[in-house]
């Protein structure tokens, strides 16, 4: 937390060594954001470099009284959410869910991740769009339903329901993979 | 089965995607190449801070006053929506409010300081020196304290404060005697953000609030300062020598619920790297103190710091510059004329060291006058040869602001 604190004040000077130690110590925890939002590597590639660039670029004029950590979860959550309006294609369909996830280990893949990741991913895919969303950004994102429910500008009610049929669905396709 | 909760726990701990190296580097890159493009397109012109700018005229300072804890509240109400962020309300009561109920502190502090010497000197390249302090809230505006390293220690017990450097020189001084500098605000605890609110409208530092989940789950106030160096440091001699001649950093943790002050670590800024200089490392509140804490037994060899008097022939003392001052301190010195001496090192008496150390010394050279910082009296460079043939180059620092308006040494041996 001071260390945040510490890094923040070095990065507004126009330290070097603080924005690659902000850009390492946040870079997998967003890429992963972006992924369970995206599930596209590619695309999450894309936000997450998106991010930091405008970041880099922002220090003389960086006046953050906030964590820096949900500052930047912030801006992945908006730009991914951009990508998401921008591309109509909406939440990826099985098919195409498993092919990328099942891609990702490849020997010149740009995200890596553990078979237990990609098999949570797979499954996070296969939700429907506004639940997938809500899982991301409950769980991967750190924001409460509160928080949520205003970034869809809908009721916490509304959120908490999608949370839980998202969760339930999980459950479901997670079960009926171990009973293969 | 997986339970809801496992499918919970399981996407929190184990979904996580990691950047190739290739990635990592290539996106570095991009990064680092976006920042350096950034320093390049601003103005190459340095533009004076608005601070300042506000902080001269006095028209505007009562304004800039209201500005700054309005700008206080938007900046965690406004800053990131969509975080937990501190309302205003609470951000002003704990800004204005002292924390009621508060009966007694202990802080444990360390800083890079030497320590025989005073509490406010700091220095980026010394030692941690542990600080003790004990702050009695007895209900009057100065209450009880007693501020304490190995090498020094004030009490106020109320009504005066004493100093004590030990082993024997001791200063006595009232309600307000400064002897303790930076640590005084500190000491109340009850008003800390108070002062630091205080110091933003008349130094122009910059404070920022964040809400934090802190180590042990609970809810925090982080509060960051940043400071700029106060005075003039065309000669940079007392720059980094005091918090307050130096740019840092503040960051303060409170408990958001009880709004008590828990940790504090100071970083000054170099050109290479950020030096931590002073941090709480404990902080005890409503504990008992002991209340000989808050008396002093001084020794009974006590040499008396005391404030210059009218001499005799004072006006022939009033005339001397800084430099002649100087030379004629270093000549009384060499001279071994403690008579002499003594006028310009206002003591009730020479200490027999100081003999030893400084007696028959041979001046090398006395320099020009300067100025550095805030130091209202001036500083003048020397270089001395001691009995033993070390050399010794130092500035002494003199001041003329007491009553015989006459200059005396005060500091830089």
């Amino acid at each position: 937390m001071i260390e945040d604190e510490l890094l923040k004040w070095r990065f507004k000077r126009g330290s070097k060594d603080a924005l690659q130690r902000i850009y390492e110590k946040y870079l997998n925890h967003l890429l992963t954001l972006a992924m369970a939002l995206l599930n596209d590597a590619g695309r999450a590639e894309d936000v997450v470099h998106d991010v930091f660039v405008s970041f880099a670029g922002s220090a003389k004029d960086f006046k953050l009284g906030g964590n820096l950590k949900s500052y930047l979860t912030t801006c992945v959550i908006n730009r991914a959410r951009d990508q998401i309006r921008a591309n109509r294609r909406g939440p990826m369909q099985l098919e195409t869910a498993e092919s990328v996830s099942s891609n990702l280990n490849g020997p010149d893949q740009a995200i890596v991740c553990s078979e237990e990741s990609q098999r949570l991913n797979c499954a996070i895919a296969q939700l429907p769009d506004e639940q997938r969303q809500v899982i991301a950004l409950r769980l991967k994102g750190e924001l409460t339903f509160s928080q949520i429910a205003k970034l869809h500008n809908v009721s916490i009610n509304t959120i908490q329901g999608r949370y839980r049929y998202g969760l339930n669905k999980l459950r479901s396709v997670l079960n009926g993979e171990v009973e293969k | 089965m997986r339970s809801k909760d496992n499918v919970e726990e399981a996407i929190k701990k184990n979904l996580s995607f990691t950047a190739s190296a290739e990635l990592h580097d290539r996106m570095l890159d991009d990064v680092l190449n976006a920042q350096e493009k950034s320093k390049k397109t601003k103005s190459a012109a340095t533009r004076p801070r608005i601070g300042r700018i506000i902080m001269k005229s006095s028209i505007t300072k009562l304004a800039a006053a209201a500005v700054i804890i309005i700008a206080i509240a938007l900046a965690t109400v406004f800053m990131n929506k969509s975080i937990p962020t501190v309302s205003a309300q609470e951000v002003l009561a704990l800004a204005t409010k002292a924390v009621s109920n508060l009966r007694s502190v202990y802080i444990k502090t360390e800083i890079r300081t030497i320590a025989r010497d005073n509490f406010e000197l700091i220095g980026l390249d010394y030692d941690f020196v542990p600080n003790e302090m004990w702050k009695e809230f007895d209900g009057t505006p100065q209450g009880k304290w007693r501020i304490e390293k190995s090498g020094r220690v004030v009490v106020m017990d109320g009504e005066s404060s004493l100093l004590l450097i030990r082993p024997n020189h001791a200063a006595a001084g009232g309600i307000n005697t400064g002897f303790v500098g930076w640590l005084k605000p500190l000491l109340d605890v009850d008003k800390v953000l108070d002062s630091e609110i205080k110091l933003a409208q008349e130094q122009g530092s910059e404070l920022l609030l964040t809400h934090q989940i802190g180590l042990d789950g609970k809810d925090k106030l982080l509060v960051s300062v940043e400071a700029f160096a106060q005075g003039d440091f065309t000669n940079d001699w007392l720059k980094n020598k005091s918090i307050s001649a130096s740019d840092n950093l503040r960051i303060y943790t409170f408990d958001a619920e009880t709004k008590l002050l828990e940790t504090l670590e100071v970083y000054v800024h170099t050109d290479g790297e950020d030096v931590m200089v002073l941090q709480i490392t404990d902080i005890e509140y409503n504990t008992e103190i002991d209340p000989t804490l808050f008396a002093l037994e001084l020794p009974e060899d006590v040499i008396w710091l005391e404030r210059p008097k009218e001499l005799p022939d004072n006006e022939k003392y009033q005339q001397m510059g800084p430099r002649e001052m100087t030379q004629a301190f270093f000549q009384a010195c060499a001279d071994e004329n403690w008579d002499e001496f003594i006028k310009f090192w206002p003591t009730s008496a020479v200490d027999q060291r100081l003999k030893d150390y400084l007696g028959g010394i041979e001046i090398i050279s006395v320099g020009d006058p300067f100025k550095s910082g805030r130091y209202p009296g001036w500083f003048v460079p020397y270089q001395i040869k001691f009995k033993n043939g070390s050399i010794k180059k130092m500035n002494l620092a003199v001041r003329n602001d007491n009553p015989a308006k006459r200059y005396v040494v005060d500091g830089g041996i």
